[in-house]
């Protein structure tokens, strides 16, 4: 009879444990192909990505390309990390070396989340422990974090916040989406500002796109929810020392819909004019769109297409060096995955034709663009080829 | 020894309440395939029918469905065919979140089960980039229109006017 008993508890903890264990993030579509790249000064690749719950740290010689050593964990305890939709993992590197990480931990709440900051005072010899950026650490929406450094090395991490639409709520006052946050950093990571809101009534599931400049200022763009519900982009300018950004309209697609698009956008330095940017917008006429942004009177010029219909043309990257622009994007066929490219040698006036420039049968990830020594890579995730680094068009 | 027979029969209770615990939550998600879109179609042949894909990630999906669910109750003619598009790694969390809303006792509930999701959805539907809630409404004919984002209920009363 005992026996009989042993058995039955041991059977009710094997089926306990195999629930616990369907219950925890799996692996099961393989590690996730969201990761990103950065370019140190001697030309190395350096590549965070996420794996087994730790964001993982590793390089490529610019003698070896592609031979990715020493990877190291970042997190210390494991952790649910952001990497579907337009999250993941973020990396740059500063004038000086130093090497910056950012990423997102999913909490167990919907769509709550926490920003984690680590960094690299030693070449990437060592780590930081991570830390949260924000000073907010209710469970609720903290994500879809943006860094970026400035060659003065000021550090700017932007992200999706919700805390104003829970105050919002409580108050029974309306609010529509979410909202953008900002902090910086002016001792190269060590410390943080408090949290500051750039525009409430952010898309609540697009990535941002930031780019902090000579200035030590920082340009972001992201998807906006303007008045009738219409998600078009807005950009802003953010500062150290202002705290009231102006927000202005980049975008006129009208695209009116109650949806979580995953689709944000893309921008890169435009000479000492403006920025380019780069933006799926959906609806009928769904697809890749490029538009200048001046930089001083924020007028943005009429929106170029770009992209073969039907083919899930999207997720922009740009690059740029002086008046040479680079558009890369993700398009798909019956047979391949693929990214398209073209080239502007003015600034973004006129475009060379597409061409394909890199194409995989299985799963990828979104493409990115670097600037090297004046020339264009592209670095592209696959499942089956691996990652794909190449110099494009000149 | 009665008490121990009591004992026994508790713990084989729970035993078989955890299998049947295992078991519902294993039940309800069907595996969606490249295949699958026209194999519910060939199912709900000459019936009205909505296929509302969605997401955990999708602060808007949940209520929808719940629209949804609440309007097949009214009509009871139209179909109800959910199909959630995180991925198999997330099946419990799915089960967990439908069990929230209220939907009618009878409908289908599917979970996107290839590897490459972004292809899934490329042939389900090549004009559909992937924003969420994305569905679409199958007439009696099987003439569809796809919605992208939360439906216009009063639209929505139109299109079931006609069953």
């Amino acid at each position: 009879m005992m026996k009989t008993l042993n058995l039955v508890s041991s059977l009710a903890l094997v089926v306990a444990l195999a629930g616990n264990a369907c219950g925890h993030e799996g692996h099961d579509h393989g590690q996730p192909l969201a990761v990103s790249v950065a370019l140190d000064a001697q030309g190395n690749l350096w590549r965070a990505s996420a794996k087994d719950g730790f964001v993982v740290v590793d390089k490529s010689l610019a003698v070896n390309p592609l031979i990715f050593a020493s990877p190291k964990n970042i997190n210390e305890k494991a952790q649910k990390i952001g990497t579907s939709g337009d999250a993941r993992p973020k990396i740059a590197i500063a004038h000086n070396g130093n090497i910056y990480l950012t990423w997102t931990q999913a909490l167990p709440t919907p769509y709550s989340g926490y920003i984690w900051f680590s960094r690299s005072i030693d070449g990437g010899k060592t780590f930081s422990p991570p830390s949260i950026v924000h000073q907010d650490r209710a469970e609720i929406t903290h994500r879809f974090d943006a860094l970026s450094v400035s060659p003065s090395g000021r550090i700017y991490v932007a992200w999706v916040d919700k805390r104003d639409l829970i105050a919002a709520k409580k108050t029974k006052q309306a609010y529509d989406g979410a909202a953008i946050y900002y902090a910086f950093s002016e001792d190269a990571g060590a410390s943080f500002s408090a949290e500051r809101k750039v525009a409430d009534s952010s898309c609540e599931c697009c990535r941002i796109a930031m780019l902090a400049n000579e200035q030590g200022d920082a340009v972001m763009m992201w998807r906006h929810l303007f008045v009738g519900g219409v998600r078009d982009h807005a950009m802003a300018k953010i500062s150290a020392n202002e705290t009231n950004p102006k927000i202005h309209r980049a975008s006129f697609g009208n695209w009116k819909i109650d949806a979580c698009p995953h689709h944000g956008p893309a921008i890169a330095k435009g000479g000492d004019w403006g920025y380019h940017l780069a933006w799926f917008d959906g609806g009928d006429k769904a697809g890749l769109f490029y538009a200048r942004m001046d930089g001083e009177a924020w007028v943005s010029s009429p929106a170029k297409r770009f992209g073969d219909a039907n083919s899930q043309t999207g997720h922009p990257a740009l690059i740029s060096d002086g008046e040479q622009v680079w558009l890369a994007w993700k398009e798909m066929t019956d047979k391949a995955s693929l990214v398209k490219l073209v080239k502007s040698n003015d600034g973004g006036r006129s475009w060379d034709a597409p061409a394909v420039i890199s194409q995989t049968k299985g799963k990828s990830d979104y493409p990115q663009l670097l600037l090297k020594n004046g020339q264009a890579y592209l670095a592209w995730n696959t499942e089956l080829d691996g990652l794909a680094w190449l110099k494009v068009a000149q | 020894m009665k008490l121990m027979f009591k004992h026994y029969l508790m713990k084989l209770s729970l035993v078989i309440g955890l299998l049947l615990s295992q078991q519902v939550l294993a039940e309800p998600l069907k595996p969606f395939m490249a295949s699958s879109r026209m194999e519910i179609e060939k199912a709900h042949q000459g019936q009205p029918m909505i296929m509302a894909f969605w997401s955990l990630d999708c602060t808007y999906c949940l209520d929808e469905l719940s629209n949804l669910g609440e309007f097949v109750k009214k009509h009871p003619k139209v179909k109800l065919v959910l199909v959630n598009a995180d991925g198999l790694i997330t099946r419990q969390e799915v089960v967990k979140a439908l069990k929230q809303i209220k939907l009618p006792a009878t409908y289908e509930s599917w979970q996107f089960s290839e590897p490459d999701e972004e292809r899934l959805r490329y042939s389900i539907d090549k004009a559909w980039y992937g924003e969420l809630p994305r569905t679409y409404y199958y007439d009696n004919f099987h003439q569809v229109k796809a919605v992208s984002g939360s439906s216009d209920l009063i639209w929505l009363k139109s299109w079931a006017s006609k069953f």
